[in-house]
């Protein structure tokens, strides 16, 4: 089976409906503790589906179909290397929040390729929520105002640190359905 | 569109309409607190218009949506 190559992007229409209509209502809707209650649930719904799953098979790539706002080199993760991939990004976007809020450019590049997950350990359930625990922390001490400093997702618009901290809760999200349905596979 | 795809896109749906919802409660409040006070007559149109006019200010407050 073929897989699309990392940072193949998502189909155009897909891509303009999130950009042009799917960011603007989240920033109208959500405040940064709406995002962070959301994501909260989104963890624990991700804790409770894996920790019913042997760790064995969290492992075990499974090829699923294209799921909403993902690109096709995705479809074909484990368990764990989505979970990677979310720590990851998470890791990532906390230091891009972190140095929006001090009102200082991001000075890497933000590229699909580079949040790519390459280990799938046994153990990544425990990273995953060690993780989102230091995120909560991070995010309940941060000042909650707007920064005018910006740095831009690869697919979309420039975010500034309240875009991107909803973004993390997007983008928990997207990759929990993705998880359901590696999960609906692997039974 | 696979199964999964359709199926996240009604909960992006389902979301939008409860986070509406978590909006639209507060102004109900205020706006039926503010006719107790000022003894106004409670209006469905005004408490539309009072909605719409919040969703219509958080497209430029704090930050403009659509830049």
């Amino acid at each position: 089976m073929e897989f699309g190559k990392p940072g193949g992007g998502l189909p155009q229409l897909e891509r303009l409906a999130i950009k042009n209509i799917l960011v603007p209502s989240v920033r109208i809707l959500l405040t940064w503790n709406m995002a962070l209650s959301l994501l909260k649930r989104e963890v624990r719904i991700i804790k409770s589906l894996v920790e019913k799953i042997d760790p064995d098979k969290c492992i075990e790539k499974m090829a699923i179909e294209r799921t909403f706002a993902i690109e096709d080199h995705t479809r074909q993760f484990s368990i764990n290397m989505v979970l990677e991939h979310l720590c990851i990004t998470g890791n990532g976007i906390m230091m891009v929040i972190k140095t929006l809020s001090e009102e200082k450019e991001f000075p890497r590049d933000i590229t699909i390729e580079g949040v790519k997950p390459k280990e799938n350990k046994l153990s990544q359930i425990d990273e995953f929520v060690n993780f989102y625990e230091s995120y909560y922390e991070f995010i309940k001490n941060l000042p909650k105002k707007q920064s005018k400093a910006t740095k831009a997702h690869p697919w979309f618009v420039k975010f500034n640190n309240y875009d991107w901290s909803v973004f993390m809760y997007m983008h928990t999200f997207i990759h929990r359905r993705q998880l359901q349905a590696i999960i609906k596979e692997l039974k | 569109m696979s199964s999964n795809a359709i199926g996240t896109v009604i909960r992006i749906f389902f979301i939008f309409i409860f986070l509406l919802f978590c909006w639209f409660v507060p102004v109900v409040f205020l706006y039926a607190l503010a006719s107790y006070i000022f003894n106004l007559e409670f209006s469905y149109g005004i408490l539309g218009v009072l909605f719409l006019a919040l969703i219509f200010i958080r497209m430029f407050y704090p930050k403009f949506v659509f830049k």
